[in-house]
């Protein structure tokens, strides 16, 4: 079963393995907290802060712990990977918030803590998942349903802009329903995939020169996925409908195996494109600036001139934490936090980021593989792949690869609601990838 | 469904890959053209951090320094608004002038730095800091010299000699330069009469009598041998010195109320009469050779004044024999299209004091680096052309002395026991002939045979009484010698 994956994903875990997994975790967490606290230590001496502003650094050591404790006491059998590329990312995310909007600290901060606290929650359920599977169109509809009431009662904590959070009665804490939203897409793809994908490779009709899986099967999970997409249009959060879109079509030629299905999707990806750069102006400003910014620099395409200008001061080595001047791209925190890693970190720590994600993915993408039921495998892939396409769209924008869309990148922004499904996905891929082999 | 996996992962990887790329093109290959952009904020930001050097006057009083904000921006303060005509300004939006522009390299630092210091500072973030200049001006001449002036619109140049150190450089209306950005439209708004333009250096004002020092020096000159002559030419009585001069729809006369009786060419020299100047064309001096000697003093092109813009009048075509009379007429009493600043009245006034030799026009003497204690002086260029000839200037010097004794208008710029060589003239310039004040002259403090003497050029816009440049003049005087004393 394994043979053909590549030399990453089969790194297989042996008796030997399992017993150093802890050991591992601790000694990677170890290096992620030194690199946090060295470059709090740098920003507190650059910027003249006062030493109680490394209490960051401490909250997370407590997050970093609680979480092994708890991981080994329940996954034995775990990627050792997961949890410190994790916190690692949202350690350096911490740093980023501290440096650039110092106020927004304290939040961020708490929000390490409840994505802790979610990640814990997700070990404490029953872990066959079942609880997931078997109820996949209440799930869906309910995450639809809390949609539903952001468009209709919902706000934009910044005052203007689209109102995509809901207040959630304490405080002044907002969440983001799209965010779950997410996470219960692919719970949704991944239960009627698996339960139907055996039928969808063997029962296929003829489309012109391509098979393709018969539209009883196709027709309810279009229609769910229809919904999501037009209620995420609906509110013009387009980055996620996307994402939705994107994630959809790779996780149904995950299922069915047909490469028509997926060339068919692509195209539909560009019409839907089309379409929505001629009905939507957010889509065809987006996409104009891309294009070209330079006419625009100075007005509609400031922030992605910034963008790429910042990726520039920082060069190879970068200025150092706290030396550059990211703080001059408008809402650098959450859209652009990639163009400030590499402005202050510079191309190696860019690439340092990236490296981590895509190894975060790569390990997801291998629990999926090492997965003994289609539905852990699917759900495995589809929430790598719901971080990995979020990474690389959010990248990709910064660098003028792709149209800017409005998504974070996963556990370095600014955002609780980003965060907690962050945390809640790895929570899960650590869950999958305890499949049995350890615990059993 | 294994395949299916590999297939995706291997995508996604191609896909970061791809991201890879994208990062070492911004940051590699295109970074160098991209920061070079206007709009990137990062080299204003790099600029307001820079700790820009102090400017000093004479006596360490500081007329320009740098303080850093909280924000860690530097911001530039001005202790003295009427100093402005000298310190200039230095805004992060519209740029720099008078010292702050003439000495930007040193006050920034650029010239402390090749370009591996500049990547070795840059890579550790280390503030950008510059040199200190010590001006030569005084700045109690030049606040006296502008408090003289009052409200009115003109300028005024004091100049020690033979150092050629400018004591004082006064230029009205002013303005202050810790307002520039906020009142940058207001001082903007007329280019022709704007605060901002340095009337000592850039304000052509038409000469008016203000050239008959000039022409006297020309008709002296047009003698070999003022030894034989020079009496007979400057005591003997010029037919019709007092007659009124028409020029271009103008009636000039003396400046100054004259009895009617024959004047001496000095004496026309002193009270302001351009008769004798009006009729001397063709006479003893040809039209050619007065071109020749308004190129000799200077007139012609713009002064040298360390960095600073200087501008050289507005220049008519050249007077040859073929110019129509008129033309010659308006030439000779100052209001033709020869237009000069008052940069160049200071220099051939000096001349005059230096007997004949140009003095090397200077306003920063010394520059002291970052962190030295000493002040590191600037070389001065030593060669000093000669403008007039010895015994012309030392001719023009004593009627200058004459008329500081005879001529009341003159007299107004005499200051306790100063032995006074002054000029004092009306201009009109413009469509409605507005008059303008000049005076030209120096005080003479030489003991034995060194020279030593303050010059001092007064030009007061839309003033039509002549003494009331002499006493601004009287004001730059007493400060200058009194302040120099102590």
């Amino acid at each position: 079963m394994t043979a053909s994956i590549p030399a990453l994903m089969t790194a297989n875990l042996d008796g030997d393995a399992l017993r150093q997994a802890g050991w591992r975790e601790r000694l990677l967490l170890a290096l992620a907290g030194l690199f946090l606290l060295a470059n709090h230590v740098t920003l507190i001496v650059a910027d003249g802060r006062r030493w109680a502003a490394l209490w960051p650094v401490g909250v997370w050591a407590l997050c970093a712990l609680a979480g092994h404790v708890a991981l080994e006491r329940v996954l034995p059998g775990r990627d050792p990977l997961l949890f410190p590329l994790a916190m690692f990312l949202t350690g350096w995310g911490l740093n980023l918030i501290a440096r650039l909007v110092p106020s927004y600290t304290g939040r961020q901060t708490a929000w390490v803590v409840v994505g802790t606290g979610a990640l814990l929650a997700v070990l404490a359920l029953p872990r066959d998942l079942r609880w997931l599977r078997r109820y996949r169109y209440t799930w869906l509809i309910s995450g639809l349903v809390l949609l539903g009431i952001t468009i209709l009662v919902g706000e934009n904590p910044s005052g203007g802009g689209p109102r995509l959070w809901l207040w959630l009665g304490f405080g002044r804490v907002y969440y983001q329903p799209s965010e779950l939203l997410k996470i219960l897409l692919v719970v949704f793809l991944a239960s009627y995939l698996a339960e139907h994908h055996r039928y969808m490779r063997a029962d296929t009709v003829r489309l012109g020169m391509w098979r393709v899986p018969s539209p009883a099967f196709l027709g309810p999970v279009l229609l769910m996925w229809g919904i999501c997409v037009i209620v995420l249009v609906w509110q013009r959060d387009l980055g996620a409908a996307a994402l939705f879109f994107v994630v959809f079509m790779m996780m149904l030629y995950l299922a069915s195996g047909q490469a028509a299905l997926f060339i068919g999707g692509t195209i539909l990806l560009l019409l839907a494109g089309v379409v929505a750069y001629l009905l939507f102006d957010v889509v065809a400003l987006r996409v104009d600036i891309w294009w070209n910014p330079w006419p625009t620099a100075d007005s509609d395409a400031y922030q992605v001139v910034q963008s790429v200008m910042a990726v520039a001061a920082g060069g190879v080595l970068g200025e150092g934490i706290g030396q550059g001047a990211p703080t001059i791209i408008p809402v650098v925190h959450s859209d652009f936090a990639f163009a400030a890693i590499c402005e202050e970190w510079g191309l190696l720590g860019a690439l340092a980021a990236l490296v981590t994600i895509a190894a975060l993915v790569v390990r997801g993408m291998r629990i999926a593989a090492l997965a003994r039921q289609p539905f852990r495998a699917l759900l495995a892939a589809g929430l790598s792949l719901m971080l990995a396409f979020q990474s690389l769209f959010i990248m990709g924008g910064v660098l003028r690869l792709l149209p800017l869309t409005g998504v974070t990148l996963p556990f370095v922004s600014y955002g609780g609601s980003s965060l907690l499904t962050s945390f809640v996905i790895v929570g899960l891929l650590l869950v999958l990838s305890d499949d049995g082999r350890g615990a059993a | 469904m294994i395949t299916e996996l590999n297939r995706v992962t291997v995508g996604l990887l191609v896909a970061f890959l791809v991201v890879t790329a994208g990062l070492v093109y911004w940051s590699v290959v295109q970074a160098d053209d991209l920061l070079a952009r206007e709009d990137n904020l990062r080299s204003v930001i790099a600029e307001q951090r820079i700790q820009r050097g102090a400017i000093f006057d004479r006596d360490g009083e500081r007329l320009a320094y740098s303080q850093a904000q909280a924000n860690g921006v530097m911001q530039r303060i001005y202790p003295y608004p009427e100093a402005s005509g000298v310190v200039g300004y230095y805004s992060f939006t519209y740029g720099a002038a008078g010292l702050e522009a003439a000495f930007d390299e040193e006050l920034r630092g650029d010239d402390l730095r090749d370009d591996w210091g500049r990547f070795v500072d840059e890579t550790l973030h280390r503030t950008q800091q510059g040199s200190d200049i010590r001006s030569t001006v005084d700045l109690d001449v030049q606040r006296a010299a502008a408090a003289a002036l009052g409200d009115q619109s003109g300028a005024v140049v004091v100049v020690h000699v033979p150092s050629g150190r400018v004591l004082a450089m006064v230029s009205q209306p002013g303005y202050d330069p810790n307002l520039v950005e906020t009142d940058w439209d207001a001082l903007t708004e007329h280019e022709d009469t704007s605060p901002l333009l340095n009337r000592v250096t850039l304000g052509l004002y038409q000469p008016g009598g203000a050239l008959y020092t000039v022409m006297l020096a020309a008709i002296l000159a047009s003698y070999p041998d003022l030894d034989e002559a020079g009496g007979y030419v400057l005591n003997g009585d010029v037919p019709d010195a007092q007659a009124p001069v028409m020029v271009n729809s103008l009636t000039l006369t003396c400046l100054d109320r004259v009895t009617d009786r024959p004047l001496t060419l000095a004496e026309a020299y002193s009270y302001g009469c351009p008769g004798p100047f009006a009729a001397v064309l063709g006479q003893t001096v040809t039209p050619d050779r007065l071109w020749e000697r308004f190129g000799a003093v200077g007139l012609l092109e713009a002064p040298a004044l360390a960095g600073f813009e200087t501008v050289a009048g507005d220049r008519p075509d050249p007077l040859t024999d073929a110019t129509p009379p008129e033309t010659l007429i308006a030439a000779a009493v100052g209001q033709s299209d020869l237009t000069v600043t008052p940069l160049h009245m200071v220099e051939i006034a000096a001349a005059i004091a230096n007997r004949g030799n140009a003095v090397p026009l200077h306003i920063v003497d010394a520059v002291r680096q970052p962190g030295a204690a000493d002040w590191e002086a600037i070389q001065i260029p030593a060669l000093q052309p000669a403008l007039l000839r010895e015994d012309v200037a030392e001719a023009v010097r004593l009627t200058m002395l004459q008329a500081a004794a005879l001529s009341p208008t003159v007299a107004q710029a005499r200051r306790q026991n100063l032995v006074l060589y002054g000029h004092s003239a009306l201009a009109f310039g413009g469509p409605d002939a507005t008059p303008y004040a000049w005076f030209v002259g120096f005080v003479d403090q030489s003991e034995g045979s060194a020279v030593e003497a303050v010059a001092v050029v007064v030009v007061i816009e839309g003033e039509p009484d002549a003494g009331r440049a002499a006493d601004v003049a009287g004001a730059a005087f007493e400060a200058a010698v009194y302040s120099n004393m102590e």
